[in-house]
C-alpha cells in the first residue's frame, strides 16, 4: 500500500506538471505559429519560448525520481 | 574600430567612392545629407531597378550564379556612365522586351485558364459524346441540363407532356435521354427533342429553375456534339502551345537572365554608390566622407587611397571617443572554431561595440551542457556524422555552421558517454564491457543532479560576475550593486548551508552570514525591491539546470529500454527492429531536446544576467555579389 502511494505520488509529480506543460506550449505553440507566419525569422526565438514552460515537467520528473529513490 | 576620415577634391569624389565599395571595408556613417542634384537620378536608378527586378520575377530566372564577372565587365561597358542618354537606351531596350516578355506571360496564364476550362468541360461530357453523335444524326436538338435528382421523374413527366405536342396522335411518345451522375448532389441529364420542340424544352427547364450546361466561352456558337469535338481538339492543341512557349520562356530565361542579372547588380551597385555619395559632405571644391573600419584593415584602405589618388585625398583615422562609442558597429571576431557560434547571437541583436561578445562562452558552454544531456558514446558518434553530411552540404552557410557545432557536440557527447560508460545505452557494457569512467547515470542520479545544479551555479555565477563587470564598466552603479549582491547571497547562503551541515567545520557560521548580509544590502541599495525578486530568480535559474541531469537520465533509460526489447524478444528481426527504432527516436529526442535546452539555458539564464545587445552590426559598403543576391 505505501509502494503504491509512492508511486502515486510520484506519478502526480510528473503528471500535473505535464498538463500545466502540455496547456502552456499549446498557448505558445499557436501564437508562435501566428508570429512565424507574419515573421519568419522569429522562428528561433519562437522554438526557445516554446521550451520555457518545460521547466515545470522536468522538475516534476526530479521529484518523482528524488520520491521513487528516497521511499520505494 | 577605428573612425576613418576621409577629405578629397570634388571632381574625384565619384572615383573614391567607386574604390571604397570595390574595397568593401568603410562602415561609412548613417546621417543622411541633402540629397539635392543626385534625387531625381536616384529615383529613376531605383524605378529601373524595380522594373528589371520583375521582369525576373516574370521571367522565372534564378541563376545568379551564372552572372559572370565577364558578363559584368559587359554591362559596365553599357552602362557605366549612368548618364541621361545611356539611361534612356536602356529603358527603351528593357521596354521592348518588357512587352515580349508580357506577351508570353499574358498567352501562358490565358493558356493555362483556358485548359483548366477544357478539362473540366470534357470531364463534364465526355461521357455524352456518342449520345449526341447519333442525335445529331438523328436530326434531333440535344441539350444538357444540372438536374436535382429529387425533381427528376416530375421533370421527365413534363417532358413527355411537350413531347406529347410533337407527336402523331396514333404513335407513342419516345423520350430520348441520357444522364450520369456528377456528384453527391447532382445529375447531368442530356435530352433530345425533334428541333420545333427546343424552345419550350427551355421554357419549361427555366420554370423550374434547372441550370443549363454551357461549354466553355469560345464554343458557345457550336452545337454540344461540335464542342465536344472542338474541346478534344483543344485539349491537344493546349498544352502544345503551352509546351513552345515554355520552350520560348525557356530560351528568353537563359539569353536574358544573366544580361538582366548583369544589369540589375550593377544598378543596384550606382543606387549604394549614389547612396553614399549623397552622405558625403561637400564643402566648395572639396569633399569628406567619415565611418568606420576595423583597426588592423585601416592602414591598408589609407594606403590605397593614396596610392590611388596621391595628394588629391587626405585620409586620417583615430580611435573613437567617448561620446561615440554609441554610433560604433560592432563586428564580431572570434577564433575561427568558435565562429559558428555567432548563429546563436542571431536571435538576439548584437552586442554594443563595448559590450560582452559571449560567443566563445556559448562556445564552451552549449556544448558541454548539451553534450552532458545526450551522455552517450554512440549517439555522439552519429551526432558528428549528422554533422559530417551537414558540413558537406555546402547548400547554405548556416548548415556548415550547424554541422561546426555538431562536431563540438559530438566530442562532448563521446566524452560524457565515456564517463557514464554508455554507447547506445548499455550496448557498450555488453558488448565491450565498457565500464563507467565516473558513474552510471541510470542507477546513481542524484550525484549528477547536484554536479548539474554546480554547473548551473557556475554558469549563473560567472553571467552575474560579468553583469558586475558590465556595471563597472558603464558606470552603473545599480547594476553592479545588484549582480555582486547577487553573488553574495547566492554564496552566503552556500556557505550557510556547508557550516551548518558540517561540509566546512573549519569555517565559522559567521562567515557565511556576513556574505549573506553584505550581500543583501547590496542588491537592495542596487535594484531594491526588484532586485531581491531578480536574486529569487537568479536562484531559480540555478535550480534550472537540474534539467541537464534529468533529460540526460530519460535519454539513458530510453536506450536501456531499447537493449531490453532485445532480451525480451530475443535476437530477433522483430526484437532488434524495435531495439533500432526506439535508439533512433531517442537520437531525435536527444540531439533535440538537448541542443533546445542547452540553447534555452544560454538564453534565459546566462545571457541575461549581463547581455544587453542594442548593437549596431558593421556592414561595409561592399558590392553584392551572386551570394547575397539569392537572399532577395
Amino acid at each position: 500500500m505505501e509502494k503504491a502511494l509512492i508511486a502515486l505520488a510520484a506519478a502526480l509529480a510528473v503528471g500535473l506538471p505535464a498538463i500545466a506543460t502540455a496547456y502552456a506550449q499549446a498557448k505558445i505553440g499557436s501564437a508562435g505559429a501566428g508570429t512565424v507566419a507574419e515573421k519568419p525569422e522569429t522562428a528561433g526565438s519562437m522554438i526557445i519560448l516554446e521550451a520555457i514552460p518545460e521547466t515545470m515537467v522536468i522538475l516534476g520528473f526530479v521529484v518523482a525520481i528524488m520520491l521513487i529513490l528516497r521511499f520505494a | 574600430m577605428v573612425r576613418f576620415f576621409i577629405w578629397g577634391v570634388a571632381s574625384k569624389k565619384r572615383e573614391v567612392i567607386d574604390l571604397l565599395h570595390t574595397m568593401g571595408i568603410l562602415h561609412v556613417d548613417e546621417e543622411d545629407r541633402d540629397y539635392g542634384e543626385t534625387l531625381s537620378s536616384l529615383q529613376r536608378l531605383k524605378l529601373l531597378s524595380a522594373t528589371i527586378q520583375g521582369m525576373v520575377e516574370a521571367l522565372g530566372w534564378q541563376d545568379w550564379n551564372a552572372v559572370s564577372e565577364e558578363r559584368l565587365s559587359w554591362g559596365q561597358q553599357w552602362i557605366s556612365p549612368f548618364d541621361g542618354k545611356v539611361l534612356e537606351d536602356v529603358e527603351e531596350s528593357l521596354e521592348a522586351f518588357r512587352e515580349r516578355l508580357q506577351g508570353l506571360v499574358q498567352e501562358k496564364k490565358s493558356l493555362q485558364e483556358t485548359l483548366r476550362m477544357l478539362r473540366s468541360s470534357h470531364h463534364d461530357v465526355v461521357h455524352f459524346s456518342s449520345f449526341f453523335e447519333e442525335e445529331q444524326k438523328r436530326g434531333n436538338r440535344v441539350s444538357l441540363w444540372w438536374v436535382p435528382p429529387s425533381i427528376l421523374s416530375r421533370i421527365l413527366q413534363k417532358v413527355r407532356t411537350v413531347l406529347r405536342k410533337f407527336t402523331p396522335v396514333k404513335e407513342r411518345v419516345t423520350l430520348r435521354y441520357h444522364s450520369i451522375k456528377t456528384g453527391h448532389d447532382d445529375l447531368l441529364v442530356s435530352f433530345s427533342v425533334p428541333p420545333l420542340a427546343q424552345d419550350f424544352m427551355e421554357k419549361l427547364f427555366e420554370e423550374e429553375d434547372v441550370v443549363a450546361w454551357r461549354p466553355p466561352p469560345a464554343f458557345t456558337k457550336f452545337t454540344h456534339y461540335e464542342s465536344v469535338v472542338a474541346i478534344e481538339s483543344g485539349l491537344h492543341w493546349v498544352p502544345k502551345r503551352l509546351k513552345e512557349i515554355e520552350v520560348e520562356m525557356e530560351r528568353t530565361r537563359e539569353e536574358w537572365g544573366p544580361k538582366l542579372g548583369a544589369i540589375l547588380m550593377l544598378i543596384e551597385d550606382r543606387i549604394e554608390a549614389l547612396q553614399v555619395e549623397n552622405k558625403t559632405l561637400s564643402q566648395g571644391e572639396m569633399f569628406s566622407l567619415s565611418g568606420w573600419v576595423p583597426r588592423e584593415k585601416a592602414e591598408a584602405l589609407g594606403e590605397n587611397l593614396q596610392e590611388s589618388f596621391g595628394s588629391q585625398v587626405f585620409v586620417e583615422w583615430r580611435d573613437p571617443l567617448g561620446g561615440e562609442l554609441s554610433q560604433v558597429p560592432t563586428a564580431l571576431k572570434n577564433p575561427k572554431v568558435f565562429e559558428p557560434f555567432h548563429l546563436f547571437l542571431k536571435l538576439l541583436s548584437l552586442p554594443t561595440y563595448t559590450g560582452i561578445d559571449p560567443t566563445i562562452m556559448i562556445g564552451i558552454f552549449f556544448p558541454l551542457f548539451s553534450g552532458c544531456m545526450v551522455g552517450d558514446a554512440g549517439y555522439g558518434v552519429l551526432i558528428g556524422g549528422i554533422g559530417f553530411l551537414l558540413y558537406r552540404s555546402r547548400k547554405s552557410e548556416i548548415l556548415r555552421e550547424i554541422g561546426i557545432i555538431c562536431f563540438h557536440l559530438c566530442f562532448w557527447s563521446i566524452l560524457w558517454g565515456i564517463a557514464f560508460g554508455e554507447f547506445f545505452g548499455d550496448v557498450g557494457l555488453r558488448l565491450f564491457h565498457m565500464h563507467p569512467f565516473w558513474l552510471e547515470r541510470s542507477h546513481v542520479v542524484l550525484p549528477v543532479m547536484v554536479f548539474s545544479i554546480t554547473l548551473g551555479l557556475a554558469h549563473v555565477g560567472l553571467g552575474l560576475f560579468l553583469g558586475a563587470l558590465e556595471g563597472v564598466k558603464h558606470k552603473n552603479r545599480h547594476l553592479w550593486m545588484e549582480r555582486l549582491g547577487t553573488l553574495g547571497i547566492i554564496f552566503g547562503l552556500l556557505l550557510l548551508g556547508a557550516t551548518l551541515f558540517e561540509f566546512l567545520p573549519a569555517l565559522s557560521p559567521y562567515a557565511g552570514w556576513a556574505v549573506l548580509i553584505s550581500g543583501l544590502v547590496s542588491v537592495i541599495f542596487g535594484g531594491g525591491l526588484g532586485g531581491l525578486i531578480e536574486t529569487l530568480s537568479a536562484i531559480g535559474n540555478i535550480l534550472s539546470y537540474v534539467r541537464i541531469a534529468a533529460i540526460g537520465l530519460s535519454s539513458a533509460i530510453l536506450a536501456m529500454v531499447a537493449s531490453t526489447f532485445v532480451d525480451v524478444l530475443g535476437v530477433s528481426v522483430f526484437g532488434l527492429f524495435l531495439a533500432v527504432a526506439l535508439h533512433l527516436l531517442n537520437i531525435v529526442l536527444a540531439f533535440a531536446g538537448s541542443g533546445l535546452h542547452a540553447a534555452r539555458l544560454h538564453y534565459v539564464e546566462f545571457l541575461g544576467k549581463f547581455y544587453t545587445g542594442q548593437g549596431k552590426p558593421y556592414v561595409p559598403f561592399a558590392k553584392r555579389r551572386s551570394a547575397s543576391w539569392k537572399k532577395h
